[in-house]
């Protein structure tokens, strides 16, 4: 007899409060035929007493004694297609309960908490071996760290660099894999100091792809990057995106509150003064020249040409398109976005959250919050 | 065997009468030839203590005056409200009386005054008996509010309530009273200390010690039996979660929460009041001004849907939080990147 052709019989919700229900009499015999919407038992609840069809026709096959109290929704018998034995009986009564938890167990091939970061990862659940019943956060893990070695090898495996992470080269994580990674992996390439280890981009067509040989390791993360940092596949990561400050610095604040530390990339050709202090998390493009005693915050952004003059004071988020360059003891705020071709005179203070457009030269200070415009008038003759 | 919540305020109540001669007890229905409450809260008391025990007529305004006016005499009364949707009807011996007297006379008198009073639905017994109307509460100068959970120790609180020099409104709730309180579970350990005031403030953890919550979930009073089941199936699915349950709901328990909330970064609030300038949205923005730069994600909330709770069992459902609309906003909250 398979369980297929068993029809449940089920203690129905009769008031709102009910929770349980008492099995008053068994209208029908044990083990004997029945015909669908016969009336089979009687209930009683707390304000009434009901009938109980036979919700198919065949055997009736009693699980619950009349007198018996018992749960709204629980199965108090069957209907079934032929007679039962009583060690028959029994067995049925077993599968039917067992067959309701194990539906419950059966549907959960994954943790929610497994999927979750396979999601962030940009991993396919399904594809992650599983090393117990079902899937689990740890499974996840172990797969995204095996993954990232299995991507390493053999291009990137270093037998040295990658066993002695602690004490070799800063392993760069690069947030951002557009335009701007392009330009820090090449500088990147160039030292001895630091390796690129991994790129999180939010595009859905890097995901698993690499840029310049180094492999985008899923969704821009702060957990996923501190994850990757206590694995030691990173020692700490740099923002690439330029052309917008408020993501920059969501970006640096989230991983930073994650624990991440950032590095500074900073092109050979760069000239760095004595006593110039770098902060950290800043990129320092081509020919850029940081005066001695200069100061600079974390997480700016400068292109190629850019010039901080000696004793000059950068704050933080700041982003410098190539030639902005500045004389001694300049002052820059925070958050302040430069276009290209900027001179900046001796002891101007420029504001923070300022945006200068492209060509101004600044000779008075800026106030907080401005933004300059420069109004050129261009006339273009056509040659005879 | 742990007492049921009803039967630990019952032995609390015998206790306190028992201890202090002060404390006297008035209500609607609440004398044994009543049948000791319409809860069956205070079963006992006037067999055991005559003329300590007051029946009243169905009056909520003159049950909380005549209440102040004890308390200001230094008795200790302990008024019991059938249906907390009631109180509006006592609202005026609340706010413009027992919370005033003891500022207008600069500290000289105090109103040491309990208010029992039962809140929550799912039991089917539509708009005007099943509202949790605490939230219009929250907040009045020299009131305290206060909210057993089942896995407090309810008995306990209900003491400090009386303890206290000041006014106290003590939201109980219909469905937690047949309801074993709760002391842990193999997936659920339990933690209590004294929090903010002296009131007992619970924290549920489904994960190990050691271990970082993935989610703080803010909540008081009844919703705690939904917190159980989905404590327990977010635990099978490895989402670790930190439930606080405060005491006191105000004035607010910052202290109680606080590094909780710092702790998990990931923050649902969840009451069975009505959405919309209610407790849930004082603690956020408290949160937000102490603690939003340790927020990964903006602060999530649920509560009833603005809406009169219908007496249909199916229709009140999705009025009122469920244990499913939890699961789906914590689900949610994590997925925030």
């Amino acid at each position: 007899m398979t369980d297929s052709k068993l029809i449940e019989i089920v203690i129905p919700q009769l008031g709102v409060n009910d929770t349980q229900a008492q099995i008053v009499d068994w209208i029908r015999p044990d083990n004997q035929p029945v015909e669908k919407a016969e009336i089979v038992c009687s209930i009683e609840t707390t304000k009434a007493v009901a009938d109980i069809e036979a919700p198919g026709s065949g055997y009736l096959v009693i699980f619950s004694a009349a007198g018996q109290t018992v749960d709204v929704g629980s199965i108090i018998g069957v209907i079934a297609p032929a007679q039962v034995s009583a060690m028959e009986k029994d067995r049925l009564r077993q599968d039917i309960l067992s067959r309701r938890a194990a539906a419950k167990i059966e549907s959960a091939k994954w943790t929610q908490k497994a999927k979750l970061l396979a999601d962030k990862s940009g991993l396919a659940i399904d594809k992650i071996p599983a090393s117990g019943d079902k899937i689990t956060e740890a499974d996840v893990l172990a797969y995204i760290k095996s993954a990232r070695i299995e991507r390493l090898a053999p291009s990137r495996a270093d037998t040295v660099h990658d066993h002695y992470s602690k004490c070799g080269p800063e392993r760069v994580l690069i947030i951002g894999g557009g335009d701007g990674a392009v330009q820090l992996l090449d500088m990147i390439a160039k030292v001895s100091h630091q390796v690129a280890a991994a790129i999180m981009d939010d595009a859905a067509q890097l995901q698993g792809k690499k840029v310049m040989g180094v492999p985008v390791v899923g969704k821009i993360s702060a957990k996923h990057a501190r994850q990757l940092l206590d694995a030691g596949e990173i020692t700490g990561a740099v923002i690439s995106i330029s052309t917008s400050i408020p993501v920059r610095k969501r970006f640096y604040e989230d991983f930073s509150a994650a624990g991440v530390p950032f590095h500074n990339v900073v092109h050979p050709s760069a000239a760095i003064g004595q006593f110039a202090n770098l902060g950290v998390g800043n990129v320092i493009l081509a020919f850029c020249q940081i005066g001695p005693c200069a100061q600079l915050g974390n997480n700016n952004f400068l292109s190629a040409y850019c010039s901080i003059e000696h004793h000059s004071r950068l704050g933080s988020h700041c982003s410098f398109g190539p030639a902005v360059i500045t004389s001694s003891s300049v002052f820059v705020g925070d958050d302040v976005r430069f276009g290209t071709g900027i001179y900046i005179e001796p002891f101007v203070k420029v504001g923070s959250r300022c945006v200068i457009a492209s060509g101004c030269i600044l000779r008075a200070d800026i106030p907080d919050d401005s933004t300059l415009k420069l109004h050129h008038n261009f006339s273009f003759r056509k040659k005879s | 065997m742990l007492n049921s919540y009803v039967v630990d305020i019952r032995k609390t109540l015998h206790a306190i009468m028992e201890e202090d001669e002060r404390v006297v007890v008035l209500g609607e229905d609440i004398l044994d030839a009543g049948g000791g409450g319409a809860f069956k809260a205070t079963v006992g008391l006037s067999t055991k203590f005559p003329g300590r025990v007051i029946t009243t007529p169905v009056c909520e305004y003159s049950i909380v005056g005549v209440s102040v006016g004890l308390a200001l005499r230094r008795m200790r009364p302990i008024a019991e409200i059938m249906f907390g949707d009631f109180m509006s009807i006592g609202f005026d011996q609340v706010i413009n009386h027992a919370c005033k007297y003891s500022g207008m006379y600069n500290r000289q008198v105090t109103v040491p005054l309990v208010i029992r009073t039962p809140m929550g639905g799912g039991r089917g017994y539509g708009p005007t008996h099943s509202q949790s109307i605490e939230k219009h509460f929250l907040g009045i100068p020299d009131l305290d509010v206060v909210a057993p959970s089942h896995a407090h120790s309810v008995g306990k609180l209900l003491r400090r309530s009386v303890e206290r020099e000041n006014p106290v409104l003590f939201v109980e709730n219909k469905l937690l009273y047949p309801a074993a309180l709760f002391d842990g579970s193999e997936t659920i350990r339990v933690a209590r200390s004294a929090g903010t005031l002296g009131y007992e403030s619970v924290r549920l953890m489904n994960y190990r010690p050691g271990e970082r919550p993935d989610v703080c979930i803010l909540t008081y009073g009844g919703v705690s039996r939904l917190m159980i089941p989905v404590l327990e199936k977010l635990a099978a699915e490895e989402i670790r979660v930190l439930c606080c349950l405060p005491g006191l709901l105000s004035p607010a328990p910052m202290a109680d929460i606080q590094d909780a909330v710092e702790e998990a970064r990931r923050v649902l609030i969840v009451e069975e009041g009505t959405s919309c300038f209610g407790w849930s949205a004082e603690i956020a923005s408290r949160l937000y001004a102490s603690a939003a730069a340790r927020l990964a994600a903006p602060i999530a909330t649920l509560s009833a849907e603005p809406t009169v709770i219908p007496a249909a069992s199916e229709l009140e459902d999705k009025v009122l939080p469920s244990a499913a609309k939890i699961e789906n906003e914590v689900m949610k909250l994590l997925s925030h990147d």
